[in-house]
């Protein structure tokens, strides 16, 4: 098992590195109450079959990553993946695949790092504004209610559909809430904007919804955010796209990253 | 041309990180050229303008990738780094100008840059090093080879794919417009030393013809490369003094600098339309070449007068006009042929005409190259802009050709007079090619108030002082952490973090100091803590600095001046009431209004809820009916009115407003006011005339009452919505209309009671007290609470912005615990002072294999050896595995432990007497006051001799030795050694205590191995002989011990010495390690004193070499951390190598500057201060214990060392500091030139009182003293009669049972407002006399009594009469403390 | 190899996985549960995967595995799944 010490934290990493030592970086970033294994058992190992060195990594708090008590907001979690691409040595361009907060996070990154990002993929998530932190707020207090009443969760979207997988995110998420400052710290609003600058995203984006999930609902205000991006949208589809349908978001995926493998020759040509 | 306007600027030169410092070394003539810094991989001795470790920036903050930045070329981020502050400078109007129509031109040479030359390193020197090995080794097999180019291509870090586009040279423009969205052209021009004012030259042909809007100009250049030193020593251009000395006698060439700098410009008339601030126009810019140049080195004089005549053509202006030019800022590269040739150039363009200034900032910065032109750019609009006219050093000396010409260097920097500020700027390019600007000072412009960003604050939380400390020690952009603790610091920088983390370790409140805020126990958190707002009234002058809060507000603010009472009292509460405003629109929320004087008014507008304006009319009415109340003055009294109020009986004054126990005013007919004023004077009480008038709070507004009812009539009544407090009746204002109304004539007619409100309102819960409005109403609140918890901040002062200090405003609430929201207090991007930052690697030293190294050249060896050097391998482990299997029996067989005692002391170790610590008087006769210690390599001897009758043969090696304490010999000791047998040929020896190692025994020495080639870097000649580095006391040790007889070379990573073999126990190898000592010395910075603490192994090859016989001795500097340094060694003897030592470690411990003092000069340098009255104090100074140690070594006789060990560790350092206080205090007595603190023997007799005697034959004058210490604090006094007593005492809020045990009723009485600080006084005082009686308190308190006080001094009643006590406070480490003390003149009768 | 052994084997890579969790109570047999009996989470089959892959060779790619099934299989996977795909892998091989 991998851990490297980012950003002061403990961190668990696993890297697929294929032979090509010039394989472009290519980091996922998981979601809330998540671990990496969302993408290891879904599209991780297809991505490095694409000739991608593909880091996968536990944020702060989840997996076997360390857990310590604070520093859980947007920017912490975007200091922690540089602190992880530093001490892996990787100075860039990367390609970057965000599910949900992971999303969140990339936009992030990619925000403060203009050049530090060859490729952004993000699946069910929009880029940190003090809308969306509303949101999170609205979403975690949801969360938190029915934290401790089983009938709750069953009722859930999600509890619906996989009663372990929602007993397993309750639990993790009661964890969380009672060890460290995640609910604070995501929903504290400092630091957050409204809008965009026009131009703050340079590199190629793939947005990828669920067709009944909430975020498809506010697609246009989202897309209002961003850049011309490509946009997928999977019918049928919750939230939860990336354990549900991870053929669908292959599918979405593989091709869109195969045609950007090599995007960063074209960057350097004179 | 059309001018264009510099509105920003930024630079980053040797010496100056800003542009502040910048001007400030031009204008005060700082030369900063240096030697070169370690890690320029330049030779030693080189001499340039370097910017060492100001190259610092933060990557991350940039969007820098950190991964990226070995392979990003420095120029790059340097660029970026001056671009945003350049930038910030500027402080563009958002929305002004449109970033597509915004340029980047810098210039910029093709020289090889630090980046470039490691990924040359990478590519082609891995390469080469292997081919020349295979070339030289044809046996090397291809693994070994490719294992030794890996090795040296991973000293230079890891490589990742992509980040090489840091390499590109034309990144340095395009990085500045790719981070900012810049959609102008951003390119870099190459015009050698010309290129950056080819690049503003350019900028203003993009403004003129409108391509752009704002275009940033300027030049970059870091590339301390070897290869660039040897173009330009090739040249014969190099300066061999390496001192850049243009235009005089004394020049001999250039010496190369390095540096970047950027301008913002913009056209004027865009400048001037959106107020920007302009530091001076550029009216004209010209560029030419050569023709006819004798070589491509020879500059022509033609060419460069057809550049300066073009610029001044296009200023439209005549250069031989006698005023043209005011200053000349020259090229002045101090090479004979380009001085001469510039000084021809100037005398044609500008012919005869006035005097005017010439200077180079070559002189103080090298030559910087493509970023020449720039660095005098800039100076020269600074000058302008300033109108000052720099100076150049050393111009004492003048070049001959500077006497045709009408200009001059001048020595000092002089004031600029003259109607137009001018001057022109050369920058002449190898090759040909010559630029030339003309600048001068913009005329002037009213610049509209501009809304600047607030400063960044850090905030932190925690719940005690070391999680506190923590997030100090990385402090986060965002606010962090959740605690009850909390700590605010304004625009943070290095020292007040520094600040912060001893503010944070006291673990006392700090209100401010530093723009920190910190607060161990809020006032605001969880308790009944509240805030108030208080409204000032008139007071002084009214020009607060809060039009940018207006603007950020959107309001218009008007003042109409504070002529008059209507305009005053208008203008305080616009101030006010926008304040108030801009508070609340940050969150902030108050418990409870007051107001001073008229300031009571904004309150009752405020708290019902009154619009902006609409107290105006009344203030107006109120205004008119006083006009005509007769000529009446008021008069602020620097004394309370207890004080004041006996002076004026009989006279017409009253005290009109009660402020602070330290400040009253009154009023009154103004010549009875002045007699009052006279009188006070004579009574040592300031006062001053107000400038307004009009009575008010006194009873001579009684006759006009009904106009006062009359103007209350006009007030609209509405229920409070924030409780207010009256300054009349100190209470809350009443509900009941006309009772409102009743209350504000009476708040006329009298005294405004502000000192009691405020004891009132913290009474009542109130903690955090927000001036808001114009004055020093927080400074009155402190008075009164004085020495109680409590907040109390103005929401505008002179010294801040308004945001500036609005943000402060919010900093200390929220340090409180209040919670407000608003946006001053959100951070922004990570600022530069606020994220990781990295120190820029700027050049490109050799590639050392280090510790590899070794292993990679044992693999080499075993093939030639063996033929098959996998055989060999795989015998060699096999013997080892045998090896260990055997010892492992043999191990079970031989449970031995054998033990003997060796008895040490200076009688049988005489020679310990050359290995003391502390310096001792010539010829004292007690040697073991030194502090003699057994050195570790004398201790290896002892363990050597312990172990040698437990086996046979000769000591061939000493391993694992590990040296836990000193070990001292006076007084004598007795060392238990234990030896273990570990196998037959070693044995495990310890010296219970002080050290253990193994020692192994063979039957003969083993053979020599190779003596070490030269070392694998440069060296350089030593800066001592090794006679100086005793002399200069470098090293401590005395003749028996000083066998370093040459100091031979040195470097970066290695010195060589030559030894003469002394006679003393283990000083051979002490010598050599005194080499490593002295590497230290010479290297290292900071920390530079050392102990040992391990040695991994001692091989010995031979016997030991007898006394007098010379050894070289060669040290590897292995590895240096912040707390060891790391040393291999290797003594050779007639060629032959007799000992290696290996992981020589070495403990660095803290260098404390105050005690090295006193470790150098023991008999004159003093650790203790002297207080103006006689006193000494002296506070902890000492970084760690080993430091304090040696100081009271140093300070402490054999018998006070004694008892300083057997006190409690708790209050061992106080009694060490009144020791080192009073003997400081007696030595600044004495006459002599040298005491040493030893000579002094101190004590105290059976009543407990001090004494102090001299030692051997040291003769003391009768002296009386007096001694005492707390906290961290030791005083002491010595007087040549008694009585004297001394005391200190922190100041603390005692509770009531304490203060009444001590004090009696009548004491008690005499306690002023701020008991805390009253008590402290009157029991330091009592103390003080007690001592001076010779009795002491006598454990009743209540035996001496103090009868009366003020400030500086109280009497204190004895039964020998009354006794004067002088009191002073002590501030220390943010502690306050009374100190107390008699004199023998004092006893009164 | 035998599925027995594979069986015991991953047993101990299991143990190793859930360090200091009391598994003394449920003996590893090809019928263990992951999710039922072994309370996995799926970052543990994670640390399984490369623990199998530092065991077996690169050949064990226990991502590749589990990405052709469905997100209720992976819940339902037993210990007996795995080891039949070690083996069967081992065997290939």
């Amino acid at each position: 098992m991998a851990h490297i010490i980012a950003n002061g934290v403990r961190l668990h990493v696993q890297r697929m590195r294929p032979a090509d030592p010039g394989a472009p970086p290519l980091v996922l970033i998981h979601g809330l109450l998540d671990t990496m294994a969302s993408y290891y058992f879904t599209i991780a190992a297809a991505v490095a079959g694409l000739g991608f060195d593909v880091i996968a990594y536990d944020l702060r708090g989840h997996g076997r990553s360390e857990r310590p008590r604070q520093g859980y907001g947007v920017d912490d979690a975007t200091d922690d993946l540089t602190g992880l691409l530093t001490e892996l040595g990787v100075a860039g361009p990367v390609h970057l695949i965000g599910f949900s907060w992971g999303g969140t996070v990339a936009f992030r990154f990619a925000h403060r790092f203009p050049d530090g990002v060859a490729s952004l993929i993000v699946i069910e998530s929009e880029p940190p504004t003090v809308a969306w932190a509303d949101r999170a707020i609205d979403g975690l207090r949801e969360l938190s209610a029915h934290l401790s009443d089983a009938e709750e969760v069953a009722r859930t979207e999600l509890g619906a559909l996989v009663p372990a997988m929602a007993r397993r995110l309750t639990r993790r998420a009661r964890e969380l809430a009672v060890a460290t400052t995640l609910v604070e710290d995501i929903t504290d609003r400092t630091g957050l904007v409204d809008v965009y600058p026009d131009g703050w995203l340079r590199c190629p984006l793939l947005l990828i919804v669920g067709g009944d999930s909430r975020l498809h609902s506010r697609l246009d205000a989202i897309v209002g955010l961003l850049p011309p991006c490509d946009v997928v949208v999977v019918p049928g589809q919750h939230h939860q796209l990336l354990a549900f349908a991870p053929g669908e978001v292959a599918a979405a995926v593989l091709p869109w990253l195969a045609a950007r493998r090599d995007a960063r020759a074209g960057a350097v040509a004179p | 041309m059309e001018p264009v306007a510099v509105v920003g600027m930024a630079v980053l030169f040797p010496g100056a990180p800003d542009l502040d410092t910048y001007w400030r070394n031009i204008v005060t003539g700082t030369d900063s050229v240096t030697e070169a810094p370690p890690g320029y991989g330049l030779p030693t001795g080189r001499r340039g303008g370097f910017l060492g470790d100001l190259a610092t920036v933060d990557p991350a903050a940039l969007g820098v990738m950190p991964a990226a930045l070995p392979l990003t070329e420095p120029d790059q981020l340097i660029a970026l780094h001056v671009a945003g502050a350049a930038l910030a400078d500027a402080d563009l109007r958002p929305g002004a100008c449109d970033p597509a129509r915004i340029g980047v031109i810098l210039g910029r040479g093709g020289y090889l840059t630090p980046a470039l030359s490691r990924f040359d390193q990478r590519v082609r020197g891995a390469r080469q090093l292997a081919h020349t090995l295979t070339e030289l080794l044809p046996d090397l097999d291809p693994d070994t080879a490719a294992r030794i180019r890996e090795a040296f291509a991973d000293r230079l870090g890891p490589v990742s794919p992509g980040a090489e586009i840091g390499l590109v040279p034309n990144l340095a423009a395009a990085r500045i417009a790719h981070r900012h969205g810049f959609g102008g052209p951003a390119y870099t021009v190459d015009g050698a030393c010309a290129s950056s004012l080819l690049a503003v030259d350019q900028a203003v042909a993009e403004l003129a013809r409108g391509r752009c809007d704002v275009v940033l100009a300027g030049g970059v250049h870091h590339a301390h490369d070897a290869t660039l030193w040897s173009v330009f020593a090739g040249l014969g251009a190099v300066s061999p003094t390496g001192r850049s000395r243009p235009f005089t006698g004394a020049a001999d060439g250039l010496v190369i600098g390095e540096g970047s700098g950027i301008v913002v410009l913009k056209r004027l008339a865009d400048a001037r339309r959106d107020g920007d601030r302009v530091y001076a126009v550029v009216r004209g810019t010209g560029v030419s070449g050569d023709a006819g140049a004798a070589s491509l080195m020879n500059p022509v004089s033609a060419g460069q007068a057809a550049a300066l005549r073009q610029a001044w053509s296009a200023a439209g202006l005549d250069p031989t006009d006698p005023d043209a030019v005011g200053l000349i800022e020259a090229h002045g590269t101090a090479t004979a042929a380009g001085d001469a040739c510039e000084l021809a150039t100037l005398h044609d363009v500008f012919g005869p005409g006035h005097p005017a200034v010439l200077g180079s900032v070559k002189a103080l910065i090298g030559h910087t190259m493509p970023a020449a032109g720039i660095a005098g750019f800039v100076k020269a609009a600074l000058a302008v802009h300033h109108g000052v006219l720099p100076p150049m050093p050393a111009c004492d000396d003048p070049h001959p050709g500077l006497a045709a010409t009408r200009f001059r260097p001048i020595p000092v920097a002089r004031a600029w007079f003259g109607r137009t500020r001018r001057a022109a700027v050369n920058a002449f390019g190898f090759g040909g090619v010559n630029a030339h600007a003309v600048l001068e000072a913009a005329p002037p412009a009213a610049r509209p108030p501009r809304v600047r960003e607030p400063a960044p604050v850090l905030r932190l939380a925690a719940d005690t002082t070391d999680e506190l400390t923590a997030l100090l020690d990385r402090p986060p952009a965002v606010p962090s952490g959740s605690g009850r603790m909390r700590l605010a610091i304004v625009a943070p920088t290095a020292r007040t973090l520094a600040t912060a983390r001893r503010v944070v370790a006291a673990g006392q409140p700090w209100r401010g100091r530093q723009d920190i805020w910190f607060s161990p126990r809020p006032l605001l958190a969880g308790g009944p803590g509240r805030i108030a707002f208080l409204y000032p009234g008139l007071e002084g002058e009214c020009e607060p600095r809060v039009a940018d809060v207006a603007a950020r507000m959107g309001r218009d603010l008007r003042l109409p001046g504070a002529d008059g009472l209507h305009r005053h009292g208008v203008s305080v509460s616009r101030v006010s009431w926008l304040l108030d405003a801009a508070l609340r629109d940050q969150g902030v929320r108050p418990d409870v209004l007051a107001g001073h004087s008229l300031g009571e008014w904004t309150a009752m507008a405020v708290a019902a809820g009154y619009h902006d304006g609409e107290l105006e009319p009344v203030l107006e009415a109120f205004a008119d009916a006083v006009r005509q109340v007769p000529d009446v003055v008021f008069a602020a009294v620097g004394a309370g009115t207890g004080t004041v109020e006996p002076f004026l009986a009989g006279t017409g004054v009253t005290v009109s407003h009660d402020n602070a126990p330290h400040q009253c005013v009154v009023c009154g007919p103004s010549g009875e006011v002045g007699k009052l004023l006279l009188a006070l004077a004579g009574n040592g009480i300031t006062g001053q005339v107000l400038p307004f008038r009009s009575g008010f709070h006194t009873p001579l507004l009684r006759p006009y009452v009904h106009r006062l009812t009359a103007v209350a009539g006009l007030l609209d009544t509405r229920p409070w919505r924030t409780p207010l407090w009256s300054a009349t009746t100190l209470e809350p204002y009443p509900d009941e209309p006309g009772a409102i109304r009743e209350l504000f004539v009476r708040h006329l007619l009298e005294p405004v009671r502000f000192r009691p409100l405020v004891e009132r309102l913290h009474a009542a819960g109130v903690r955090a007290f927000v001036q808001v409005g114009p004055g020093a109403l927080a400074s009155l609140v402190h008075d009164v609470l004085r020495g109680r918890d409590h907040l109390a901040i103005a929401a505008t002062t002179p010294r801040q912005t308004g945001a500036g200090q609005l943000t402060r405003v919010l900093a200390a609430l929220w340090a409180e615990g209040a919670e407000p929201g608003g946006d001053l207090l959100a951070p922004r991007n990570p600022g530069p002072d606020s994220g990781a930052a990295v120190r820029l690697s700027l050049g490109n030293p050799l590639v050392s294999l280090g510790e590899d190294a070794t292993g990679l050249l044992g693999r080499v060896a075993v093939p030639a050896a063996s033929g098959d050097h996998r055989a060999g391998a795989l015998a060699a482990e096999t013997a080892r595995a045998a090896a260990d299997v055997v010892a492992a029996v043999r191990r079970r067989a031989v449970p031995a432990t054998t033990t003997t005692r060796r008895h040490l002391s200076l009688d049988r170790l005489p020679y310990l007497r050359d290995h003391t610590f502390v310096q001792l008087p010539p010829g004292w006769p007690e040697p073991g006051d030194g502090f003699p210690v057994v050195p570790a390599t004398d201790l290896i001897r002892h363990l050597c001799d312990a172990a040698r009758p437990t086996a046979s043969g000769v000591v061939t090696g000493v391993h694992d030795a590990g040296f836990d304490r000193w070990l001292a010999v006076a007084p004598p000791v007795t060392v238990t050694f234990a030896v273990d047998t570990d196998t037959p040929d070693r044995r495990r020896v310890t010296a219970q205590g002080y050290a253990r190692a193994t020692v192994a025994f063979g039957g003969a020495y083993p053979p020599a191995p190779p003596v070490w080639p030269e070392p694998g870097e440069p060296g350089r000649a030593p800066r001592l002989t090794a006679a100086q580095m005793y002399a200069a006391r470098w090293m401590f040790h005395g003749p028996a011990y000083q066998g370093v007889t040459g100091i031979d070379g040195i470097g970066a990573r290695h010195v060589r010495g030559t030894l003469t073999t002394p006679a003393a126990g283990g000083a051979l190898l002490d010598s050599a390690a005194q080499l490593v000592g002295y590497w230290m010395m010479e290297e290292l910075d900071g920390d530079n004193r050392a102990f040992p603490v391990a040695l991994a192994a001692l091989r010995l090859f031979g016997p030991d070499p007898a006394p007098g016989e010379r050894l070289t001795c060669h040290v590897r500097i292995v590895a240096v951390t912040g707390g060891t340094v790391t040393a291999d060694l290797q003594l050779v003897h007639d060629g032959t190598v007799w000992a290696e030592m290996h992981g020589w470690r070495l403990h660095r411990f803290t260098s404390d500057e105050a005690v090295r003092a006193v470790d150098r000069s023991p008999g004159t340098a003093r650790l203790a201060r002297r207080h103006e009255a006689g006193w000494h104090w002296a506070t902890t100074h000492w970084a760690d214990q080993a430091n304090r140690d040696l100081l009271a070594r140093t300070y402490l006789t054999p018998a006070e060392w004694a008892r300083y060990q057997r006190r409690p560790a708790r209050g061992r350092d106080d009694w060490l500091l009144g020791r080192i206080a009073l003997k400081d205090a007696v030595r600044t007595m004495l006459t002599d030139a040298e005491v040493f603190p030893i000579e002094l023997d101190t004590g105290n007799d059976e009543a407990g009182r001090p004494w102090i005697t001299g030692r051997h034959g040291r003769r003391l004058p009768p002296l009386a003293v007096s001694i005492a210490h707390h906290g961290s604090i030791g005083v002491a006094l010595a007087r040549p009669a008694g009585p004297v007593g001394i005391d200190v005492l922190e100041v603390a809020d005692r509770d009531d049972a304490t203060v009444a045990a001590a004090l009696t009723p009548a004491e008690r009485e005499l306690l002023g407002a701020d008991r805390a600080v009253w008590f402290t006084r009157f029991f330091a005082a009592k103390e003080a006399a007690g001592k001076a009686l010779g009795t002491g308190l006598g454990g009743d308190p209540h035996t001496l009594r103090v009868i009366a006080a003020s400030d500086a001094e109280v009497t204190v009643a004895t039964t020998a009469g009354d006794l004067r006590v002088r009191l002073t406070d002590l501030h220390h480490e943010g502690r306050r403390h009374v100190v107390a003390w008699t004199t023998d003149r004092e006893v009164l009768p | 190899m035998t599925t027995e052994t594979v069986l015991a084997e991953i047993g101990d890579l299991i143990r190793e996985v859930l360090d200091g969790y009391d598994l003394g109570a449920v003996p590893i047999t090809s019928d263990t549960s992951f999710d039922a009996d072994l309370a996995f989470e799926s970052i543990d089959l994670v640390v399984l995967g490369t623990l199998l892959a530092e065991r077996y060779g690169s050949g064990i790619d226990l991502a590749g595995f589990l990405s052709a099934r469905t997100l209720s299989e992976i819940i339902t996977l037993r210990v007996g799944d795995l080891a039949g795909y070690v083996t069967a892998r081992l065997e290939h091989a």
